[in-house]
């Protein structure tokens, strides 16, 4: 019902916001509410017309393939509100400009007159059509029809009431701080549609390999009871979820996040995503790490397993004593990782950063994809690759990265290398190539503990020569290991040229599951 | 720099492939009903052995063993293939990480 409501009187205040700024652009022009009123009549059949045809395809599917028909609705329903929502969040400062300036337009003559019908049909319709979809995805998911009504009229009621009190300005509302509250709320919304999808899918027998239960707590709080069914559609909350709900939750939750940040970054508008993203890293541990614009420290292997879900943590922190902003810096990310296929992994990163005296600031967005090539043991070297793509979020470049990983057993020790290039893109780019290199060897001495070293160096640009002490090189010991589920390695790197911190205390921890 | 980075990453690569594996000694084993069919497999020290690794059951299994440095997921019902060695003689314990209780054996390079 809460759902519902909340929905709807969204939907329905930005139908009446839109008529309302036509309203007002248009005082003087002569039949204007018959342009308005054929507008709204037409995108009100429009909507209806796609929820009886919603109905047809939901009839037709009964019996076969209903699991599959109820997630195919949610996932549209998911898609267009999220897709609304940061459609909003870009468009939102600059929809009364505009909606006036047609408006004018009409009024002045310069514009035909249905166009304003037209803006208004197509409100009318696309929010409308959420609506319906919601719906649809609500009652198949076992809402029923009467909590669903009602939250629908009271968010009839209600959006309407508080569009046209602000029409006739009889109210003051911080548009800013209304659409980031429902805003805020229908993010958590689209990703629960998400994994309630992703449930009926697993229903009907996909994602085996992903599929079993990560947790079970319905002794404590069962979803069908009246908290729980409202955490459920509010929040997405199911008492056994499979593990595909979780990570399609969580990867919903963070890309909308990530996306209304980038939207909010490039209008300098508040900080509600920042404060969002923030909130997510701060469930971290607290901790370390490095610093400047270099990347943390870690040597991939070529492998990949498939079916292999990993949380992955990794930080680090400088100290320097001439180097000021290096003293005390650090950088954290955190990233979830899929082993796709016996051959490909994909990884997404979030990063934060922070220099001495300065705040701690969420800097950047990553994505990878590792592909192993050969077989571990096949040939005399085991080769994989690595594409990396970086989206600034802090007003630089964004970065790729393509790194040929490289390893060799040689009786109990392991070694690895990484073969990095470099390149900024985008706005602010810089128009040259960078070249990295990283080592590391370990002994095998027991799962739990495997000590050895690695060896850093990034050269800069390749495109002119450069002096050592401009390059960045690092070495030092690093343990690694496996405890439980949980990966690690820590190490202290020694910085060995002048334009690298003195020291640099690392860690990187994994979370595996195997499906 | 630039052509030295280049071409020392480019003969890597070509390193790889051109030292292919020469013909490797096959062998092979079978999952069934979470077991390992033989649960002790000989093979030659000081040569690179492929292990073929036919899973009959209808779960996945995992082949792992600390000591060769490898893990290996096998389908349901498919085959997966490890490539070990060359190996010092000794005994090298390997395991279903996905039924661990039933699923073990050991390789023997002699």
């Amino acid at each position: 019902m809460l759902s519902s409501a909340i929905v709807v009187f969204r939907e329905v205040f930005e139908i009446v916001l839109i008529v309302g700024i036509v309203l007002a652009a248009t005082k003087n022009m002569p039949h204007r509410r018959k342009a308005i009123a054929i507008g709204f009549g037409g995108g009100l059949l429009g909507a209806c017309l796609i929820a009886m045809f919603t109905d047809t395809i939901s009839n037709m599917a009964e019996g076969v393939g209903q699991e599959y028909f109820n997630a195919g609705v949610l996932f549209a329903a998911a898609l267009m509100i999220g897709w609304t929502l940061l459609w909003m969040k870009k468009h939102g400062r600059h929809m009364k400009r505009h909606f006036q300036d047609i408006g004018q337009a009409v009024s002045d003559g310069k514009a035909p007159f249905l166009t304003l019908s037209a803006i208004i049909a197509l409100a009318m319709l696309r929010e409308g059509s959420e609506i319906v979809l919601f719906s649809y995805g609500m009652l198949a998911a076992g809402q029923s029809t009467l909590s669903l009504a009602t939250g629908a009229a009271i968010g009839i009621v209600g959006g309407v009431a508080v569009g046209t009190l602000l029409y006739m300005g009889l109210i003051k509302l911080s548009m800013k701080v209304f659409f980031q509250v429902t805003s805020a709320l229908l993010i958590f919304l689209v990703a629960g549609m998400m994994s309630q999808a992703f449930g009926f899918l697993v229903a009907a027998g996909g994602f085996e390999r992903l599929s079993q239960t990560v947790w079970d707590s319905s002794s404590i709080l069962n979803d069908s009871g009246i908290l729980g069914k409202s955490l459920n559609t509010m929040f997405g909350y199911t008492a056994r979820p499979a593990a595909i709900q979780v990570i399609a939750y969580v990867l919903t939750l963070g890309t909308l996040i990530m996306l209304m940040k980038l939207i909010e970054k490039d209008f300098k508008i508040v900080k509600a995503g920042q404060t969002a993203a923030t909130l997510m890293l701060a469930a971290l541990p607290v901790a370390l790490v490095p610093a400047q614009a270099h990347a943390t420290k870690k040597v991939y292997s070529p492998y990949v397993e498939q079916g292999e879900l990993e949380l992955e943590w990794k930080g680090s922190i400088t100290h320097d004593d001439d180097e000021e902003e290096a003293d005390g810096a650090w950088e954290q990310k955190a990233g979830i990782g899929y082993g796709v296929t016996d051959w490909l992994f994909l990884e997404a990163y979030g990063e934060v950063e922070k220099e001495n005296n300065e705040d701690g600031k969420f800097t950047a967005v990553e994505f990878e994809g590792k592909v192993q090539l050969t077989d571990p043991g096949a040939y005399w070297l085991d080769v994989g690759l690595l594409g990396e793509y970086e989206i600034n979020t802090d007003g630089g470049a964004d970065k790729v990265e393509a790194k040929l990983l490289l390893a060799k057993d040689t009786g109990p020790f392991t070694h690895m290398a990484n073969l990095g290039l470099e390149r900024e893109v985008g706005d602010e780019s810089e128009d040259e190539t960078e070249g990295n290199v990283s080592w590391s060897t370990r002994y095998r001495y027991k799962p739990s503990f495997e000590p050895g070293f690695e060896i850093h160096s990034d050269f800069g640009s390749l495109s002119d020569g450069s002096e050592f002490d401009e390059e960045e090189h690092q070495a030092g010991p690093v343990i690694y290991g496996q405890l439980g589920a949980f990966k690690y390695d820590v190490g202290y790197l020694v910085g060995l040229s002048d334009s690298t911190p003195d020291g640099e205390g690392k860690a990187n921890l994994e979370y595996e599951w195997h499906f | 720099m630039a052509r030295l980075f280049a071409v020392s990453i480019f003969s890597a690569v070509l390193a790889v492939f051109s030292l292919s594996a020469h013909a490797a000694d096959e062998f092979r084993l079978t999952i069934k009903d979470h077991r390992f069919q033989p649960e002790t497999l000989e093979i030659p020290a000081g040569r690179k052995v492929k292990i073929t690794i036919a899973n009959e059951d209808p779960t996945p299994e995992e082949f792992e063993s600390y000591e060769l440095n490898r893990e290996k997921v096998i389908k349901g019902n498919s085959t997966g293939v490890v490539f070990i060695g060359p190996l010092d003689p000794g005994a090298y314990p390997f395991f279903g990480e996905f039924n661990m209780s039933t699923a073990k054996g050991q390789i023997v390079a002699k």
